[in-house]
């Protein structure tokens, strides 16, 4: 048999395992079949069935996806001009809110020291340091505000068989974060992924990386009866075949 | 970071964009072909949440793998419905999908059917596809919807119609090339 009688079921993804690796292999040099392959796809794009677009939700969590790599220092506020590493305009939504979140914070905490009996140098070296601690990790303050929200959810993720666990706190909107966890940094080309299970399936509800801190995520909590902690590869999977890290269920 | 207009901008360039980490160049990829790469998954899969399970993971494989996509190979819309097609294709061959898959079927089997040329509709070209589809033989046809839509193999699609797994194959590659010179000949795609 030849390759190139392989190529239009290998275009249309529908060749079995053994024959896909074969093509792969003899496309990693053969320049015409390539060519053959890229032209069977284009016309296959066209027989694509209309479209529809995807419920708003959707990008929501892609959001939620990709700001999830970005390090708690590159969502400080203060700092706009610092680095152009890759993520830094995607986290712009999330610092936001968490600036927003400081600020209500910091009103408080003048309020509680104006109250204190001390020097005003005290209060005002009290407050930089309030300043500085608030502004090296927004996020951490805008978990900890939906952790403190009467409404919020609260789940603990747990082993059966291991120390790890997670702490996760779930807000009616659907604003979710990864708080607290004691879980095994991956290497790089691993990650954590969140699954909620609702209505007694499994959707995921985002990757986590490979070393969680606190991590934001979106997850309409209507119906949610379980969360799960999975191991995958880098970037997540649409479904998991995976045994749960770490999970959670309604009692 | 200024405000950009991205919506004149063209796919590979936006594709270039992303590699730069604008996050406005993704927007504007998604809002042109999101809807595109969820109705081609909800069609494979039969399912909304698995469809947007999917939707997300191709953007986010665009945005976190953007080298992926080589402009020199193909256009921006067929790397993501190829990848679309792959994954939900990966997904129905997974067993747990396919029960379900299976259920909807058969709820399906009095809807729309599988017929090729009532979906085909997706674009301002859709008279011109559907021409080149009617150029086809009824056996060239089939094959191709029943792998493109219903993600089966060749081998299974043999099985399918009763037919020889060798014929079916080479079935699959005539149509597909039949398809694209009908539609070279049209203007629709490039020779």
């Amino acid at each position: 048999m030849k390759v190139e009688e392989l190529l239009g079921a290998y275009a249309l993804d529908a060749l079995d395992e053994d024959e896909r690796l074969l093509v792969d292999r003899h496309l990693s040099t053969c320049d015409s079949c390539r060519e053959e392959v890229r032209d069977h796809r284009e016309v296959a794009a066209l027989l694509a069935p209309p479209p529809i677009p995807p419920p708003d939700r959707v990008w929501g969590r892609i959001l939620a996806g990709i700001a999830v790599a970005a390090p708690a220092d590159e969502l400080a506020p203060v700092v706009p001009l610092r680095r152009r590493e890759r993520r830094f305009e995607s986290t712009r939504w999330l610092a936001g809110a968490a600036a927003a979140v400081a600020v209500v914070a910091l009103g408080v905490t003048v309020v509680v020291q104006s109250g204190r009996i001390g020097s005003l140098d005290d209060q005002v070296t009290a407050q930089q340091q309030e300043i500085a601690a608030f502004q090296a990790d927004p996020l951490r303050q805008a978990a900890t505000a939906a952790l403190e929200d009467p409404n919020a959810r609260i789940a603990d993720l747990t082993a059966e068989d291991t120390e790890a666990r997670m702490q996760i706190v779930l807000l009616p909107d659907g604003t979710g974060y990864v708080f607290e966890n004691t879980m095994t940094p991956l290497p790089d080309e691993a990650t954590y992924q969140l699954w909620a299970l609702v209505d007694d399936r499994i959707i995921s509800a985002g990757v986590l990386g490979n070393d969680p801190g606190v991590v934001p995520f979106h997850l309409d909590p209507a119906g949610v009866q379980g969360l799960v902690v999975t191991e995958e590869v880098a970037g997540g999977v649409a479904q998991s075949e995976s045994d749960p890290v770490v999970a959670w269920f309604e009692a | 970071m200024g405000a950009q207009d991205w919506s004149n901008t063209e796919d590979a360039a936006l594709a270039a964009a992303i590699g730069d980490a604008s996050q406005e160049a993704l927007a504007e990829v998604y809002n042109r072909h999101s809807g595109a790469v969820h109705g081609l998954a909800r069609r494979i899969l039969r399912d909304e949440t698995l469809a947007e399970e999917i939707t997300q993971e191709v953007f986010l494989r665009l945005w976190n793998n953007p080298n992926k996509f080589d402009a020199q190979r193909g256009s921006l819309r067929s790397f993501l419905l190829a990848h679309t097609h792959g994954r939900s294709v990966d997904l129905i061959r997974s067993e747990s999908a396919r029960r379900t898959r299976e259920d909807n079927d058969a709820r399906l089997a009095t809807g729309a059917g599988q017929n090729i040329e009532d979906e085909v509709w997706s674009t301002a070209l859709a008279d011109q596809v559907r021409e080149a589809l009617s150029a086809l033989g009824e056996g060239e046809r089939r094959a191709i919807e029943l792998a493109y839509f219903g993600g089966h193999t060749y081998r299974e699609v043999a099985d399918l119609l009763g037919e020889p797994e060798g014929t079916v194959k080479s079935r699959i590659r005539s149509g597909m090339k039949r398809l694209r010179q009908s539609l070279t000949a049209a203007g629709v795609t490039q020779a």
